[in-house]
């Protein structure tokens, strides 16, 4: 009898991938969120790294942190989209229900008020300038590192958040010259 | 004026607040990359399981096939498929693969299993030691799924060795063998699955490995973190529930590292999706005894259709119990099983004693 024994078939796709992604998707929603504005998009950019991330699991789950990768994949997908599709898709913020809880450490109007005033600015914001800001004011990265996320000079990175701080202000002082 | 540093910092952090973050990025992460790998093997692949679709009703209708079944037409099994399958066959799933069958077959196991050999015949019920022998058996499926707590040596012995196989999943399963008498036994790989098909028919087995075909966007995951979870979908715009016209059948069992891995799927017609909302209806809330969020044992999703969107209900085997839409956990009854305990579901689950539903889900 001639028997031809096949190649033993490959171990099942490893389940830490499930188990990782269980525990920072919320992290990495609320991020892509902050990068895209929208809850649709921000899910579209965090699933899309997730497939690359999926197909490359082995690889990408034994790096030092697995997060920042991802996260780099989140930020790459959301800048090539905007480039693909600018001017052709224009969001529209969303103004959801305040989560502030009244009579809470802050008054809850301010808190809304500024909340409306930054979706703003990051509305307006080219998106490697708003990548940069969420990564340095949410993710509290330091521009050595923002630059390495975004693939530029530490230069460029103090350069987006720089003109991002400066639009703020702008709004800022309008908002009081018109109070 | 504020410090613009610290309000972008809060603003972001309440802006972050804002995002839905139950959303099941794992598995559309997966089903994703599912469909960007199956784009990847391309139209090759499209186009052989057009062929085969069309060949498998050629191989039963047109040649006097031998190994095509003589027995166990559609009419021969009392489930009501509602599944679109060439004539005479019926569709199996093995993880996120689909291979077309004999629809007269039965199911069992498969190397990987306990046992090799059929357990279920085309009905559901559970042969006899004679019945595995006796050659009324066309044909079966086989599972690498133990078929009961243990090993009864009946399992792993006295298979007929002419009988036509299909194995789903084998292991260290043979590229191609000749048992002798013209009995070949042939492989092929579909990603991670392998598809094995016996049979001294050769038209048979090409016919058969030529259907396997990746299964994607389906309602049964085949991987879940997490036992699965009832609950429904309505859509927009209509009124009070309406009668489901399909449920789909996911048995889940502990997979081997973590999670739990998709054993069996099936899909039935509008009768026993309506029998198992009256049964549950009917069944009594298991009250204050409850195993809300239990993990472990054996699972099955039982996904309803209807034009109002969907429902899901959650059987948990090895507390018995069964999570209507709403998430309210009733107790298990035969009533409650009789409905999706049918065909080869009872070859992979080993059911529960308490289970007192005659030749279905109970261990042998």
């Amino acid at each position: 009898m001639d028997v031809r024994v096949s190649a033993r078939p490959a171990p099942v796709v490893a389940p830490p991938f499930d188990d990782w992604v269980a525990a920072r998707s919320a992290a990495l929603l609320r991020f892509a969120y902050l990068l895209t504005g929208s809850q649709s998009e921000a899910e579209d950019a965090v699933q899309s790294a997730l497939e690359r991330a999926l197909a490359r699991w082995q690889h990408v789950s034994r790096v030092d942190d697995p997060e920042t990768y991802v996260r780099r994949m989140i930020v790459n997908e959301h800048i090539s989209l905007w480039r693909r599709w600018r001017r052709r898709v224009s969001p529209v913020a969303v103004v959801r229900e305040s989560n502030v809880v009244a009579g809470g450490p802050t008054d809850p109007a301010e808190v809304v008020a500024s909340t409306d005033v930054v979706r703003r600015l990051c509305a307006q914001l080219p998106p490697a300038q708003r990548a940069a800001v969420v990564l340095r004011f949410y993710q509290d990265l330091d521009y050595r590192e923002i630059a390495a996320l975004l693939g530029c000079a530490e230069a460029t990175a103090r350069s987006h958040v720089h003109r991002a701080l400066h639009a703020l202000r702008r709004e800022l002082a309008e908002e009081d010259g018109d109070a | 004026m504020r410090d613009p540093e610290e309000m972008l910092r809060e603003g972001l952090g309440h802006l972050a607040d804002e995002v839905g973050t139950r959303v099941p990025l794992a598995q559309r992460a997966r089903a994703g990359r599912r469909r960007r790998t199956r784009r990847m093997v391309g139209v090759a692949t499209a186009a052989a399981v057009l062929v085969a679709a069309g060949g498998v009703g050629a191989a039963l209708h047109g040649s006097g096939s031998s190994a095509a079944p003589s027995v166990g037409t559609p009419t021969d099994v009392p489930t009501q498929h509602s599944v679109l399958a060439p004539d005479g066959y019926r569709l199996e799933v093995w993880q996120n693969v689909g291979v077309y069958v004999p629809v007269g077959w039965g199911w069992g196991g498969a190397p990987g299993a306990c046992g090799v050999g059929p357990s279920v015949g085309a009905d559901g019920h559970r042969l006899t030691a004679a019945e595995r022998t006796d050659g009324v058996l066309p044909g079966y499926v086989g599972r690498p799924v133990a078929q009961t707590p243990r090993c009864p040596k009946s399992a792993t012995q006295g298979t007929s060795a002419a009988m036509p196989f299909v194995w789903l999943g084998a292991k260290d399963a043979p590229v191609e063998a000749n048992l002798g008498h013209g009995f070949v036994v042939e492989s092929q790989k579909y990603g991670d699955t392998t598809v094995t098909v016996g049979s001294s028919d050769a038209r048979l087995r090409r016919t058969i490995l030529a259907s396997a075909h990746w299964m994607t966007g389906g309602a049964c995951a085949d991987w879940l973190g997490t036992p699965p979870m009832s609950g429904e979908q309505p859509s927009v715009g209509t009124a009070g529930p309406v009668a489901p016209y399909a449920m789909t059948v996911c048995a889940y069992a502990p997979a081997a590292m973590s999670g739990y891995q998709l054993l069996y799927q099936e899909q039935l017609a509008d009768g026993p999706a309506k029998q198992l909302v009256d049964a549950v209806s009917d069944a009594k809330p298991t009250g204050e005894f409850s195993c809300f969020g239990a993990s472990g044992g054996e699972w099955v999703l039982l996904h309803l259709t209807a034009a109002d969107g969907t429902r899901d209900y959650v059987v948990d085997l090895s507390c018995p119990s069964i999570a209507d839409p709403s998430g309210l956990q009733h107790e298990l009854t035969s009533a409650d099983v009789l409905p999706w305990a049918v065909d080869g579901v009872n070859a992979v689950l080993h059911g529960s004693p308490l289970i007192d539903v005659p030749g279905r889900l109970i261990a042998q």
